[in-house]
């Protein structure tokens, strides 16, 4: 999907693949992507990755994005007219995107795990963005001058995924985090679900011992390389699903992304 | 630069697989030793046709019989113990195989979750994670016996430390005997996840090892390993009919 943004002078690019491991059995993808234009040039986009052993993954992940998108246009049916109200409006969103999942998982019935789903979604305005995340996704912003940094890094390196923090989980609002970045250079948008971790971001040894991820110089090739109308979402989802991306994860793809033109 | 030409880095997160391979003279007088290493020989082929694997795989191969427990260099490079036991799955090429001696299977199994406990430890070390959870297959045509070769039932005392492993979410243990390999040991070694064939048709065995690599890569991450082996069932089953309906009509 690529789209117009609801921010004058952006584009909106969307690419999402199932994983070699999922097609390789006949699964389908079970990550959801959703983005909207909302009123005074903002725009809201959202990523999900439904677990696999929720019997209703695909359904979950898209009940999130859905609920990211009604989340936004309700708490921002008119934009921010300050920092200190984009700053009010975040909490209110983030709370509002667990509770309209809530609400579809209800209504749909079931076990609330069987809807178990990550959530990375953020409302633009530049120079404002508002982001909420629960789960392993992450949020890379690119900045001119200045380049690519990873605003929402994904969990430091561990055993292995089984920590994984779900809507659906007890504990997901020790896991959730939202904030507001403001920068007037902001150029670049770009959120990932966990199957282009690998493919996409580096990962460091801190000072401290611990290890931690960073986006690469690299990132800014993608941001730059879709700036172009020459490209298109065929074009990534083509590359979401090439062999060099299978190599690095087996896991469903996602890359939601939003350039200044 | 071109979309194609955009840079991917490679996987850095591991899979952890462990072979563990029954060398004990049973193998060689039935001439199963040599079914199993035609069988690896072509396995190592066909694993490179999985990018995922290819990328992020680690393979280790512990034999038992010959030479007691040994860790084998999956390279084929090295002959006896091998000082690192565990290779990259892209430079697996299985070393052949000989068998003689008894079947120290619980031995080698501890030695296993020593091997895999250890490579955990360096990985983190490294910063680099688990993709999936290590799976350990063990392939037997026997019992498991003590020095002087007489069965023992010391396999009793392991099967709870596999369980424990399994709840912690730490390992898939799968047991695949061929013909001659005691159901009840199996059962008691791997009660959702284990194989008796009637022959001993390795490749049979191996086919059954890369469905379950399959299966546990599909499944998500912290998915309890009952759910992983019943998937795995499901997706035997589906691929049984598959073969049947190719080769019956």
């Amino acid at each position: 999907m690529t789209a117009t943004a609801g921010l004058p002078g952006w584009r909106v690019i969307a690419g999402s693949v199932p994983g070699p491991n999922h097609a390789n059995v006949g699964l389908p993808n079970q990550d959801s992507v959703k983005q909207r234009a909302l009123p005074g040039g903002l725009h809201v986009l959202a990523v999900a990755d439904g677990a696999g052993s929720a019997a209703r993954a695909s359904i979950g992940s898209n009940f999130a994005v859905e609920a990211a998108v009604d989340a936004a246009v309700q708490c921002f049916a008119r934009p921010p007219g300050s920092p200190a109200a984009w700053r009010a409006a975040v909490p209110t969103f983030a709370v509002a995107c667990l509770q309209y999942f809530d609400q579809q998982v209800v209504r749909s019935g079931g076990t609330p795990a069987d809807y178990a789903t990550t959530l990375l979604a953020v409302v633009a305005g530049p120079p404002f963005l508002a982001y909420v995340c629960v789960g392993d996704g992450f949020l890379v912003t690119q900045r001119q001058p200045g380049g690519s940094r990873l605003l929402v890094p994904p969990p430091a390196t561990r055993e292995s995924a089984s920590e994984t923090v779900f809507l659906t989980s007890p504990g997901r609002e020790d896991d959730l985090r939202h904030g507001l970045l403001v920068d007037t250079g902001l150029c670049g948008i770009a959120l990932g679900t966990d199957g282009v971790i690998d493919g996409l971001l580096d990962v460091t040894r801190a000072p401290d011992g611990r290890m931690h991820h960073s986006a690469p110089a690299d990132v800014d090739a993608y941001l730059d390389m879709f700036r172009s109308p020459a490209v298109d979402a065929a074009d990534l989802n083509r590359k979401l699903s090439s062999r060099e991306f299978a190599a690095s994860s087996g896991d469903d793809k996602t890359l939601l992304m939003a350039v200044r033109k | 630069m071109t979309v194609d030409s955009l840079p991917v880095r490679q996987a850095r997160n591991r899979t952890l697989i462990i072979m563990l391979l029954d060398t004990s003279s049973s193998m060689r007088q039935t001439g199963a030793i040599e079914e199993l290493n035609t069988a690896l020989r072509n396995w190592a082929e066909e694993l490179r046709g999985n990018d995922f694997l290819m990328s992020s795989g680690e393979i280790a191969m512990i034999t038992f019989g010959r030479g007691h427990v040994v860790a084998v260099d999956p390279r084929g490079q090295v002959a006896g113990q091998a000082t690192r036991p565990f290779a990259p799955i892209r430079e697996f090429n299985p070393p052949r195989l000989e068998a003689e001696g008894v079947t120290p299977m619980v031995e080698a199994i501890q030695y296993a979750l020593q091997v895999l406990s250890t490579r955990k430890s360096e990985l983190m070390q490294e910063g680099v994670g688990l993709a999936y959870r290590p799976m350990i297959y063990l392939l037997t045509d026997g019992v498991p016996t003590d020095e002087q070769g007489r069965p023992t039932d010391r396999w009793q005392d392991v099967a709870p430390l596999l369980r424990q492993h399994e709840a912690g979410k730490h390992l898939l243990f799968f047991g695949m005997g061929v013909r001659g390999a005691d159901p009840a040991v199996l059962n008691g070694l791997a009660p959702q996840a284990n194989y008796l064939l009637h022959d001993t048709n390795f490749t049979e065995v191996l086919r059954l090892v890369s469905t379950s690599i399959g299966s546990a890569q599909a499944e998500s991450r912290e998915a309890p390993a009952d759910q992983i082996y019943q998937h795995f069932q499901e997706d035997n089953a589906k691929n049984a009919a598959m073969r049947d309906w190719l080769t019956n009509g």
